[in-house]
């Protein structure tokens, strides 16, 4: 049966030729995007140098300028959205893992499932609604708690994950010294937890760093003023990206390619050393 | 069956052995006094196989306990078997001894054969402790030993009274007494492997 | 003269002695619940204090369950069910706080469970700081020196005390956690199979520091091989199905035991 066994191997080489080809085409996109940003940014940076990082706008039409208040923006909001929603995050995440069988705690854990996935648009909508509107401006505050409420599934889930991983022997242990259940979650399981937590918080970081949607109705967004207070609008890199595309000047597009690179460099800086130092990650 | 129950089968049967050993070599010893030299042959013969069955039974009670670290019944079971082969080895020891004297009266070879027949009975009454029949163990023996002891007594007096000083005769009831009380030996440890209890037969 | 006398008189000696001393723990009819599952049934037990009580028994008959009801974390599990009375040194321990309860009768388990995020230090002063019970720092250093040898660990870490605790070999992480729990001077140390899980060496270290801490403190020590119990109690109780089926000194229990079941868990002709 010398021919059945062949035709057998052919078949096997054929079907992992073709897998080869899928995950090639799956990641080819990746690899194209960073491409093209590369091929197209480094140029403006050289062209832009330090200017580019630190200046407000050049007009349209004239010259590059700089991004800086973008960037400031960007830091900004994310430690806005940081102190916002971190601490109820963490907190819902230690909830969910210690009263698990409750009714707020399994509910907890299926909405935070659902928040994770909702469109990040109408979470803008809805922060508009409640703060922009109201205060009838845009304003960090309200960019800041969009991309709050955006952040916090993410780190409560991975709260809640590495808080679950703990070996019962740990739990065990701390109870039977005579330690309330408090300090038994707040003095040794959190210390257990801390890197799964930590990867939560950067995670969610740098997923919000990168975000669009929930500031496009928030934020507001500025180009040549720093900072003008957190009731004032506030630029982001995303945004700006957004805003610099629509404009028909040709600089502007180039800074759009130039502030891109930089976008994808923070991402990257932040998320390589995550995903390279931890052997698992969730989700 | 486990190892260990294996093991101590194999090491009752060599008792038993050594028990059958013992009680021939009783039941020849006396006919080693009269003279009879096949008899004699016969008992030097039977001291020298239980020596060697002795060491082996001790060689394996002692391996036994480093091996399997007994516990509860095993490890009386092992510790007793050691000391009543030991019993045993010396009885046929005592009646190789015996079988090498000389008797002429046959007053004093009655007397032994008294002594002798309650010995032998000992020795079904241990066989039958063996089976596990334990009721009355140490009531029983202590009669037959009484047996015993009350002819040496008696075999003693009347060689005070006859004047007959003859020391193999002397040597001889007193073996003879040392049979019975070796035999108790064996009967106390048996009910210390059924029971657990220490007890005396005498 | 009957030698036996003696014997059985030895033996309802310890009985009777075992029964008048102060009880460091006793149970009263408990019986407790996995869900529909009956785990310990009926069970009266009374455990001295200053011994070493052993409880032995196939495994999955309940100890490690029964233990944990002694110090109260049988409850972090929603599906226990405990009916009966424990008492410690003649209180209930429900009618006790469950933090105090613990802090009298403290527990090692089978798995070495030094918090390994947190130096040798930090771990043997952990209950103490987090209880609050010492506030001196120099006091503190001086508990965690004594705690650390009566774990017979000094002079293995003297030096090293700031090093984190997952540094340690499975034996001294053991002894570790002995010192955690000893730090808080408990009257009672539970042991749940302290030394399955190490080397035969860790394991002789930890049997000899068992028998100088019974000088100052009850150790109630549950067991799958009856020769550790042998060894190491004073005191021993067989469990077989969740049921008390022996109870006796050490000696009288391996030399000859009065429940046939026992014998043949002794004997290993059980199963």
């Amino acid at each position: 049966m010398v021919d059945s066994l062949k035709v057998r191997l052919f078949k096997e080489k054929l079907f992992l030729a073709g897998i080869a080809v899928l995950t090639v085409s799956t990641v080819l996109p990746l690899f194209h995007i960073m491409f093209s940003i590369a091929a197209n940014g480094v140029p403006v940076l050289i062209k832009g140098g330090w200017g580019f990082i630190t200046g407000t706008l050049a007009p349209p039409g004239g010259g590059l300028g700089g991004i800086g208040p973008a960037i400031v923006g960007t830091f900004i909001l994310t430690v806005l959205a940081s102190l916002m929603g971190l601490p109820v995050a963490v907190l819902t995440g230690i909830y969910a893992a210690e009263y698990p069988n409750s009714l707020i705690g399994r509910a907890t854990k299926t909405l935070l499932m659902v928040m994770m996935e909702f469109p990040t648009i109408l979470v803008g909508l809805f922060v508009m609604d409640i703060v922009v509107i109201p205060m009838g401006s845009y304003s960090a505050i309200a960019g800041a708690l969009s991309l709050a409420i955006v952040m916090m599934p993410y780190v409560a889930v991975y709260t809640d994950e590495a808080l679950r991983n703990i070996p019962q022997k740990y739990r065990e242990g701390a109870f039977a010294l005579g330690l309330t259940r408090f300090k038994v979650v707040f003095r040794v399981l959190i210390g257990l937890a801390r890197k799964g937590i930590m990867t939560g918080i950067l995670i969610g970081i740098a997923k919000v760093a990168g975000e669009t949607a929930p500031l496009l109705f928030t934020a507001g967004g500025a180009t040549r003023v720093y900072f003008a207070g957190l009731n004032r609008p506030v630029g982001a890199i995303p945004l700006l990206i957004y805003q610099l595309v629509q404009q028909p000047y040709t600089n502007y597009h180039e800074i759009a390619w130039g502030a891109s690179l930089l976008l994808m460099l923070i991402f990257l800086a932040i998320f390589l050393p995550i995903r390279l130092s931890l052997k698992e990650v969730k989700l | 069956m486990t190892l260990i129950e294996h093991r101590l089968e194999v090491l009752k049967k060599d008792v038993m052995e050594l028990h059958n050993l013992a009680k021939r070599s009783v039941e020849i010893c006396l006919d080693g006094l009269r003279c009879d030299d096949r008899k004699r042959i016969e008992a030097c013969k039977i001291e020298q196989e239980a020596d060697v069955l002795h060491t082996d039974i001790d060689f394996n009670c002692v391996t036994a306990i480093a091996l399997f670290q007994p516990v509860a019944r095993d490890l009386r079971f092992l510790i007793s078997m050691m000391k009543i082969s030991s019993s045993y080895e010396r009885i046929t020891d005592l009646t190789q001894e015996i079988s090498m004297y000389e008797c002429t009266s046959p007053e004093l070879i009655d007397k032994f054969e008294n002594m002798k027949q309650s010995l032998l009975r000992m020795f079904e009454v241990i066989e039958d402790a063996y089976e596990g029949n334990i009721a009355r163990l140490r009531e029983k023996l202590w009669e037959l030993d009484d047996e015993v002891d009350k002819n040496y007594v008696e075999i003693i007096d009347m060689m005070g009274d006859k004047n007959i000083c003859s020391v193999d005769m002397v040597l001889t009831a007193r073996h003879m007494e040392r049979i019975g009380d070796l035999l108790g030996k064996v009967g106390a440890r048996i009910i210390f492997i059924e029971e657990g209890r220490r007890v005396w037969i005498k | 003269m009957i030698l036996a006398e003696k014997d059985r008189k030895s033996e309802e000696d310890a009985l009777e002695k075992m029964t008048k001393m102060r009880h460091a723990i006793e149970t009263v009819d408990l019986n407790i619940y996995y869900g529909d599952h009956h785990v310990i049934k009926g069970v009266n037990l009374a455990i001295p204090e200053k011994v070493v009580f052993a409880i032995m028994g196939p495994s999955g008959c309940g100890k490690s369950t029964m233990l944990r009801a002694f110090n109260r974390l049988l409850e972090l599990n929603e599906s226990t069910r405990i009916e009966g009375d424990v008492r410690v040194f003649g209180k209930s321990i429900f009618k006790m706080n469950p933090i105090e309860v613990r802090r009298t009768v403290g527990m090692v388990f089978q798995h070495p469970n030094p918090f390994p995020h947190m130096s040798i230090y930090d771990n043997v002063a952990l209950g103490l700081k987090l209880n609050k019970l010492v506030k001196d720092r120099k006091e503190l250093d001086k508990i965690v020196e004594w705690a650390l040898r009566k774990a017979a660990l000094w002079d293995e870490v003297e030096n090293k005390l700031h090093k984190p605790a997952s540094a340690l070999s499975g034996g001294q992480q053991q002894r570790l956690c002995i010192a955690r729990v000893v730090a808080m001077k408990p009257k009672v140390i539970l042991m749940d199979e302290p030394t399955s899980n190490l080397d035969p060496i860790s394991t002789k270290k930890i049997e000899e520091l068992i028998y100088e801490l019974k000088k100052e403190l009850t150790v109630v020590i549950v067991t799958h091989s009856p020769a550790q119990a042998a060894r190491v109690s004073d005191y021993v109780a067989f469990l077989y199905l969740g049921r008390l089926v022996e109870v006796g000194s050490t000696v009288d229990m391996f030399e000859n035991p009065k429940e046939k079941l026992t014998e043949e868990y002794l004997t290993g002709r059980m199963g």
